[in-house]
């Protein structure tokens, strides 16, 4: 009992569901599990069914009720399951656009002869009526407390002999077998030890990144990366759950393992240049490369300066020169990445141009004033 | 307001238990319909028994019934004294060609995949 109500509060984080196919994909669903499944708390207009997150349905069922309105239809579809209303939008661009009158050429006019035919099948394929048996494509919208289809796509099918109405009730239980009654098996319990940590810890310094440069921290400590909920719940995901009796060990060594994810995570930033730190400062203290004005005015300088030089001025400062020069008057133990980055930065920027490749050589751009 | 969802009968399984105002869809080969009473009778066999389905055609008029063909029925049961149920049909549709075993199969098919999951 316990176990069910876990499982029915749980849900996948976020950043998780694209890794489940039936994420991306449009879910055929029963239309009473359309209206009964439980909608995301993190996303709305998501829903899970039995632990997948739905982003879009496909159903086919018979129209039994039906709304015209100048833009839409709002038609009720039974699919001897559940009913559920859908709004299929008409296509004005069919019923506005008119072709011209007098076609220039033969082929341009057999051309236009396909293009009405083309569109007498569309206008017959989307009007619907009650009896059609009809197929919706879309995402889920609750209205007026109602849930129901946006379509995205539908139209009429054509089952005379009730051929794919049959195919499909004989298709649905299959699918449900072997796909949505599955659970959607996450990094958290799919990967086990070192590879699942190492997929989290990766994801963990992904998004660490996009917050820092997101929100354009200039200089941070790790305590206060370990108060945003969004990246500490990324930093737990991977710990498996375990029994209730050990909560205080539990909740104790999960903070200690949150904060060595965090650890790593930043580790991982300094290795690539996004994060450093300055020996002047607290050694709990991380400055973050992209948003160091200081950093970047040093480098601009030393490369100015160093284009002033008449032998520079043609081809441009070397890169050891640059990585030296700002080492001496800034930060003797900055990382050889971090200056790539800077300059990666300044180039985008156009504040600098390389003149070789590989990135060695650098001058100031002879186009646009300087910046800093 | 919605209507219900109209589940699947078999045409033997539509009786007197059938509770009142259920919504169901059933199916059936068109015996007779009388125009004036505004009644359609469905036939079909099942075990070597001959079944029949009573349809109240009101809402759906003007159809063209072509007896012997095959017909799609949706819509609510209504007991009426003296008889069987009534099929007070929504939905009337030809569906002349249609594989019936198939589609029998198709029927139990989703039933069974129901029963195994309220199981669970």
């Amino acid at each position: 009992m316990q176990s069910e109500i876990r499982k029915y509060e749980e849900e996948t984080p976020s950043l998780h569901w694209g890794m489940d196919p039936v994420f991306s994909a449009f879910a055929r669903l029963y239309i009473k599990d359309i209206k009964e499944m439980r909608e995301s708390k993190q996303v709305p207009g998501i829903f899970f069914y039995n632990g997948h997150p739905i982003r879009q349905v496909d159903v086919v069922g018979i129209v039994v009720q039906m709304r015209e309105r100048d833009a839409f239809y709002s038609c009720g579809v039974d699919d001897s399951t559940g009913v559920i209303n859908c709004v299929c939008w008409k296509n004005p661009m069919a019923a506005e656009t008119s072709l011209p009158d007098h076609p220039s050429t033969h082929s341009s006019l057999t051309v236009l002869e396909q293009m009405k035919k083309l569109r007498e099948i569309v206008s017959q394929k989307t009007k619907l009526k009650i009896g059609d048996v009809v197929r919706v494509r879309g995402h889920i919208r609750t209205y007026r407390q109602q849930r129901e289809i946006q379509a995205s796509c539908f139209y009429k099918v054509d089952d005379p002999a009730c051929d794919i109405q049959i195919s499909r009730m004989l298709e649905l239980p299959c699918l449900y077998r072997e796909v949505y009654d599955k659970p959607f098996q996450g990094p958290k319990e799919g990967q086990s030890g070192l590879e699942g940590q190492n997929f989290s810890i990766n994801m963990l310094h992904e998004k660490v990144k996009g917050f820092l440069l997101e929100n354009r921290i200039q200089t941070f400590y790790q305590q206060e990366l370990e108060t945003i909920d969004t990246l500490v719940s990324l930093a737990d995901v991977h710990l498996p759950s375990c029994s209730c009796q050990e909560v205080k060990s539990e909740s104790n060594s999960s903070s200690k393992r949150i904060h060595s994810a965090f650890e790593e995570a930043i580790r991982m930033l300094q290795e690539k240049g996004v994060v450093f730190q300055k020996p002047s400062s607290s050694k709990d203290l991380y400055y973050v490369t992209d948003y160091d004005k200081e950093l970047l005015k040093v480098t601009l300088d030393v490369i100015k300066e160093d284009c002033r030089k008449p032998r520079h001025a043609e081809k441009g400062c070397h890169f050891l020169h640059v990585l030296s020069c700002v080492r001496q008057s800034y930060n003797p133990f900055l990382a050889e990445v971090v200056i790539h980055r800077v300059l990666e930065l300044l180039e985008s920027n156009s504040d600098v141009v390389s003149t070789m490749e590989g990135r060695l050589v650098f001058q100031v751009s002879p186009l646009l004033p300087y910046k800093v | 307001m919605l209507p219900s969802a109209a589940v699947y009968y078999f045409p033997w399984e539509i009786n007197s238990s059938v509770p009142e105002g259920e919504a169901l869809r059933t199916f059936g080969r068109l015996h007779c319909y009388d125009l004036a009473r505004s009644e359609a009778i469905l036939t079909a066999q099942h075990s070597s028994a001959h079944y029949h389905v009573c349809v109240d055609t009101r809402f759906v008029e003007p159809f063209q019934a072509q007896l012997g063909s095959c017909y799609m029925v949706l819509g609510e049961t209504e007991h009426r004294e003296g008889e069987g149920p009534v099929v007070k049909a929504r939905i009337l549709t030809c569906v002349e060609g249609m594989n019936v075993p198939l589609l029998e199969q198709a029927i139990q098919e989703q039933r069974k995949y129901q029963q195994d999951r309220s199981r669970r």
